[in-house]
């Protein structure tokens, strides 16, 4: 069914690149020698797995690309999405200051900027100098003006419907206006554009790789009023201005027009700046198709030419037909966990013991629902964070060893009588890092039957309770998991985990652990990055010791594409360049 | 006849105003959130409540109420918590779909379900009775996704002879203007576009069709044969009239009553249809729009919808009421 | 859903007698579509009833080494996506979809008659209310009825068996109505009115069992549709909560996407399916002309 933009969600921000040799002229980053670096996680290998036609061949130009999506996109202005359908859109039409290199989730480099900013020694100043003989693609030129228009436009969007949809300004900076940690943006000339901070904030520059904070136009910003409530009279944000004046970036594509539900079309940029990353065919249409079946079968019969997402189990189907896998390697963005709440309602409940949480650790054949679930498309963690993200330490986690999680229950003391748990799963939902819950629930199950558990599973919708009951501590033991927003330890650790509220654990896992909290603290104001990554890893052997929960599986999130579709670079945390695609 | 629809257009405006206020009720009785559909994964509780108090959804529920009812006399449905967009907008795109689709499940149904049914009357209990029969049974019991899924696999995988799913290929870059797939092909002027319209439409048509086709192919053969064995059909053939004319002039013209009725009452089961057919053939329809309202807790949209359904199944059933007095002159209205 | 248009085919039965009933049975028994129906019902009631003898494996539990096997003498309908054997999932399932088919239609049923005989009974301005709000709810597709019914009560069996119930009532309530209100200028209520019996009694005694035989032949046929509906439901999401429960909408929702790489995994549950409704249309067929004499063939 036509899941909502809530269920087909794809990985937010997920910005990687696979580890391809061959991206190496893809992105409009490359261009930088600062591309050069090794990818910061020494675990993720150059995918084996990329296609040759990525490769081969000479790029032919012109004729219409149809992507199919799992959802439509939520807004044409960039600054107002937080979903990963708009922004697979949007990285096609507008460009931030800095992106990251091929082959890499995390490795920062400058794209609208000439080079990487300099910091000031306290990390309160960032100074960048911008490339020149940009245009917008109304004509109107690119400078340091435009970009201070910009972040000032987000900072002090008024609340209501701006601030409650800029989702990741608001994340990111710690809030608008006044309580935001961006002091200020000076245009000192036309080509040095200068960050002042409150506090350092050592995931700025990786954060800004997020299309949300891609410059747009501020001519026609204001032209179309672009800030105008409510948004459904907004036109700009309803992306129903012509051609030329809707979602104005400076990137290889040109929106031109959107039929909500339906498709968004994209053409090509006949001015883009970098010849070397301009894009091949004319015109690129998404196609949003929410029920998976439907997608892969829309495929297969020619109606769409790439299919972003599949589900892992029609992997096996799509390479029999003939389709190209799209396989993201091991530049995942996504964690699937088994999460043992410690106190629910008042109650500490059996996972205060840290020997059960440990015995349910080995008590999972985790490889198993990789194979069934995932076809194999999904890694088995090695930490409590994909091995590709900024502040990875590979950890030495528990493995399938069912009589040494009977050893382990035995020696926590429990009574048998307590074994007797409500194992809670979402329904109505798929998302990348978890295609089948419903199924994967019961072959955890199944598993923690085998080593003494009774399990009732209990489901909630998704959208309608899921996720509120989850985060507000209701569940004792769920199914939870995390597509990054951008993809550093962070993200995971105290964005959505383990980051203390109002002075209080998260009442999701009710873990206090002061240590843990101090490190996180030391790691997110760190001035340099070597200190951060130090701090981060800290916090991933305190988890490792504690297991306050079960990492489960870092998804791959397959895709597919037709035998007539070349150039595809397939990145992971599924977000893609389509500049390199060209079909014949 | 004109008394009778004042009455009953007068008839069904407490039944809408009545539907406003219970589906407005139990709307906002349901657990949930528009918020959480908006926030997904980062929807925490203060998140949560400002998205709340922006909406509105913190005010009294008289107050809600009041507000919606006095949009809604200003012919304004809303908007829709999530995407923002106007109920009415949204609608102009996406309803031209589904009555589409239905128009093309219901040629489907009664183009094939009269001829079959009066095939199966003429010799009831024969072979090709039991044929038609056992046919329709199929047609009834076999979900409509199961069903869709096959036909997509057959006729555009495996056969390349349909497309699987859309309205029209995007790459003919037909013009959206009405947002009837096959009128706004034949305005493009393109005899290709055209021909790419109505192969989408084929699919979806059987798809949704085949239950209308049993149901229609049942009550077509039943007062067929109900029919046959009346007095005056006799007398007709008593009087020596020939076989066709005895067909044409007397059976089916009495026939028609009730399997019109049938055609009517289908129209609310081909929209709920219409909510897994458009899931299936991706299709940008009103049928798949309501569920992913209910399930983003879209209120205003589901609410706004329902209640044009609710208008729809009205109409048409007023509309087949009238039927029956142009068919039968017998029915005289006060 | 799909069965409104049943209500027009039944007709409101002349006065009962035990000979009426007695000759339904008869005719019943003479009916070859009829008896077919009953027999496919009652193999799939069989299979039910004695699944924990008949099931070669637990339906519940697999193993993920044993995933989607093909159909083999091991496992005579193959394996699921758990490993676990789908002919002892079909035979279960058979218990969970019938029961809930029965259970929901019974409900539906049963609101319905209640709601008719009030307002069929009562006539004036009840009537016009109750006929109102069945209008209302005629007017909204039940399935989207039946959504949100279990976006309020959650997932769950008996959640499920409301939405259909619910959803199924105000056709039952409609029907009998519109039968109890035929029969009301009938000669033997006339006659019963005018020897002075009061007029709940003449509603039970006399009208009641004249007007059940149309709601019996329309409960049958509505349990056809009611097994599809609880499968709809399935695939919008809105299925039973703990999977290793066998029904047959899960079953076929969940294989849909299996099509192409495991088909007999749709074929079982949907044949299931499609042979019990099979079976209970021809049974409400069969009870239909056998319980109307005018329907002649």
């Amino acid at each position: 069914m036509a899941r909502s933009r809530l269920l087909a969600l794809l990985a937010v921000a997920a910005i990687g690149f696979s580890a391809c040799s061959s991206a190496a002229t893809t992105a409009p980053s490359a261009a930088a020698p600062a591309s050069a670096a090794a990818p910061a996680s020494a675990a993720a290998p150059a995918s084996a797995a990329a296609p040759a036609s990525a490769a081969a061949g000479t790029p032919v130009n012109g004729g219409t690309l149809v992507v199919g999506l799992p959802g439509d996109m939520a807004f044409a202005d960039p600054s107002l999405v937080s979903d990963g359908n708009s922004l697979y859109v949007d990285t096609q039409v507008v460009q931030g200051l800095v992106g990251l290199a091929p082959g890499t989730l995390s490795d920062v480099v400058p794209v609208l900027a000439a080079s990487l900013p300099t910091v000031s020694p306290d990390g309160l100043t960032y100074t960048f100098t911008l490339r020149t003989g940009i245009t917008f693609q109304d004509g109107t030129p690119f400078n340091a003006a435009a970009v201070k228009y910009n972040y000032d436009r987000w900072k002090n969007y008024p609340k209501g419907d701006l601030q409650d949809n800029a989702y990741y300004y608001g994340a990111v900076f710690g809030g608008f206006g006044s309580a935001s940690n961006l002091l200020s943006v000076d245009a000192p000339n036309d080509t040095t554009v200068v960050f002042h901070f409150k506090t350092p904030q050592s995931n700025f520059l990786l954060s800004q790789t997020l299309m949300v904070f891609g410059i747009q136009s501020p001519t026609a910003l204001q032209k179309a009023n672009a800030d105008a409530t409510p948004l459904s009279g907004n036109k700009y944000a309803q992306g129903q201005l012509p051609q030329g004046q809707d979602m104005v970036g400076t990137g290889p594509y040109v929106f031109k027009d959107w039929v909500p539900k339906d498709n968004i079309t994209l053409v090509k940029n006949p001015d883009y700046w970098d010849p070397a990353t301009a894009g091949h065919v004319d015109e690129i249409v998404f196609k949003p198709i929410g029920d998976s079946t439907a997608r892969l079968q829309a495929l297969q019969s020619g109606s769409i030419d790439i299919a972003v997402s599949i589900q892992p189990t029609d992997v096996k189907t799509a390479q029999s037909s003939g389709l190209t896998l799209i396989d993201r390697g091991n530049q995942t963005c996504n964690m699937l966990n088994l999460d043992l709440n410690q106190s629910v309602g008042g109650k500490a409940t059996i996972y205060a013991n840290k020997d059960v949480r440990l015995a349910i650790a080995s008590a999972l054949n985790k490889q198993s629902y990789i194979d069934a679930f995932f076809a194999g498309q999904a890694l088995v963690p090695t930490s409590f964070i994909p091995v590709g993200t900024l502040g990875y330490k590979a950890e030495t986690l528990p493995t399938y060893d069912p009589a040494k999680a009977k050893q382990l229950l035995q020696q926590s003391g429990v009574p048998a009588s307590q074994l007797n748990i409500d194992l809670y799963y979402p329904s109505n939902v798929t998302r990348p890092y978890m295609p089948d819950p419903k199924n994967e629930a019961a072959a955890i199950a199944n598993d923690l039957q085998a080593v003494g558990f009774t399990v009732n599973l209990k489901t909630e919708d998704w959208g309608t309770s899921y996720i509120t009951d989850a985060t507000n501590g209701k569940f004792p033991a769920y199914m939870f998991g995390w597509l990054c927003d951008w993809a550093g330890a962070d993200d995971y650790l105290s964005v959505a985990w383990f980051g203390y509220i109002n002075g209080q654990p998260n009442p999701q896992f009710h873990y206090a652990s002061p240590a843990l909290n101090d490190a996180m603290q030391k790691a997110i104001q760190a001035t340099s990055a070597d200190q951060a990554n130090q701090y981060w890893g800290q916090a991933q052997d305190i988890l490792a010791a504690d297991m306050p929960e079960v990492p489960l599986s870092s998804a791959k999130t397959p895709g597919a594409y037709d035998s007539k579709v070349h150039g595809f670079v397939p990145q992971g945390g599924v977000l893609e360049y389509l500049n390199s695609v060209w079909i014949q | 006849m004109l008394r009778f629809i004042v009455r009953r257009v007068l008839g069904a405006i407490p039944v809408l105003f009545g539907l406003s206020v219970i589906l407005f009720l139990f709307l906002r009785l349901l657990p949930g959130n528009p918020a959480v559909a908006i926030l997904g994964q980062h929807a925490t509780p203060q998140l949560v409540a400002q998205i709340n108090a922006s909406l509105g959804l913190d005010k009294p529920l008289y107050v809600q109420y009041l507000q919606y009812v006095w949009g809604l006399l200003h012919g304004n449905f809303g908007a829709s918590f999530v995407d923002g967009r106007t109920v009415a907008s949204t609608f102009l795109v996406r309803f031209p779909s589904t009555v589409e689709l239905t128009v093309g499940a219901l040629i489907f149904a009664v183009g094939l379900g009269i001829p079959l049914g009066r095939l199966a009357a003429r010799h009831p209990n024969g072979w090709i009775d039991g044929a038609v029969t056992v046919l329709s049974l199929f047609g009834i019991s076999i979900p409509i996704f199961v069903l869709g899924y096959t036909l997509v696999f057959i006729f555009g995988v495996e056969l390349h002879w349909l497309p699987a799913i859309g309205q029209l290929d995007p790459r003919l870059n037909v013009t959206p203007v009405t947002h009837f797939a096959i009128i706004d092909a034949i305005l493009s002027g393109r005899a290709a576009a055209v021909e790419d319209a109505v192969a989408h439409l084929i699919l979806p048509s059987i798809a949704l069709g085949s239950i209308p086709l049993a149901i229609v192919t049942r009550i077509t053969r039943a007062s067929v044969i109900d029919v046959s064995n009346e007095d005056y059909v006799r007398t007709a053939r008593a009087k020596g009239l020939t076989e066709k004319r005895v067909d044409d002039r007397h059976i089916m013209r009495n026939a028609w009553l009730p399997v019109t009725t049938v055609i009517g009452l289908q129209v609310g089961s081909l929209l709920a249809g219409a909510v897994i057919t458009e899931t299936v053939f991706a299709w940008n329809g009103v049928g798949s729009w309501v569920v992913t309202a209910i399930e983003n807790h879209d209120l205003i949209v589901v609410q706004s919808l329902i209640m044009i359904f609710a208008l729809i199944f009205l109409t048409v059933n007023l509309l087949v009421d009238i039927g029956y007095a142009v068919l039968n002159p017998r029915i005289r209205y006060g | 859903m799909a069965s409104q248009e049943a209500a027009l085919l039944v007709r409101a039965a002349p006065r009962a007698s035990r000979g009426l009933w007695r000759d339904a049975l008869r005719r019943l028994l003479r009916n070859g579509p009829a008896i077919v129906g009953l027999v496919l019902i009652a193999i799939f009631v069989v299979g039910a009833v004695f699944a924990p003898v008949i099931a070669p494996y637990d339906p519940a539990v697999g193993n993920l080494m044993n995933s989607m096997k093909p159909p083999s003498l091991a496992h005579l309908m193959g394996t699921d996506l758990l490993g676990r054997d789908e002919f002892s999932r079909v035979l279960y399932g058979a218990r969970i979809s019938l029961t809930v088919g029965v259970v929901a239609v019974t409900c539906g049923l049963a609101f319905g008659m209640v709601v008719g005989a009030v307002a069929g009974g009562a006539g004036g301005v009840l009537d016009a209310v109750l006929m109102r709000v069945i209008d209302i709810l005629l007017a909204v597709p039940g399935i989207l009825l039946a959504i949100a019914i279990v976006a309020w009560l959650g997932h769950g069996e008996i959640q499920i068996i409301v939405a259909v119930g619910v959803s199924y009532a105000p056709i039952f309530a409609r029907l009998l109505r519109g039968s109890l209100l035929a029969l009301r200028e009938t000669d033997f209520v006339l006659a019963a009115r005018s020897t002075g019996a009061s007029t709940p009694r003449i509603l039970l005694r006399h009208m009641l069992p004249n007007a059940l035989t149309p709601m019996i032949v329309q409960a049958t046929l509505a349990l056809a549709t009611a097994i599809i509906d609880v499968a709809g439901l399935g695939f919008l999401g809105l299925g039973p909560g703990d999977p290793r429960i066998a029904e047959w909408g899960e079953m076929l929702t969940d294989s849909s996407r299996f099509l192409q790489n495991a088909p007999y995994l749709i074929f079982f549950p949907g044949a299931a399916i499609t042979i019990s409704a099979i079976g209970f249309n021809l049974l409400g067929d069969g009870l239909r002309e056998s319980l109307d004499p005018r329907l002649k063939r």
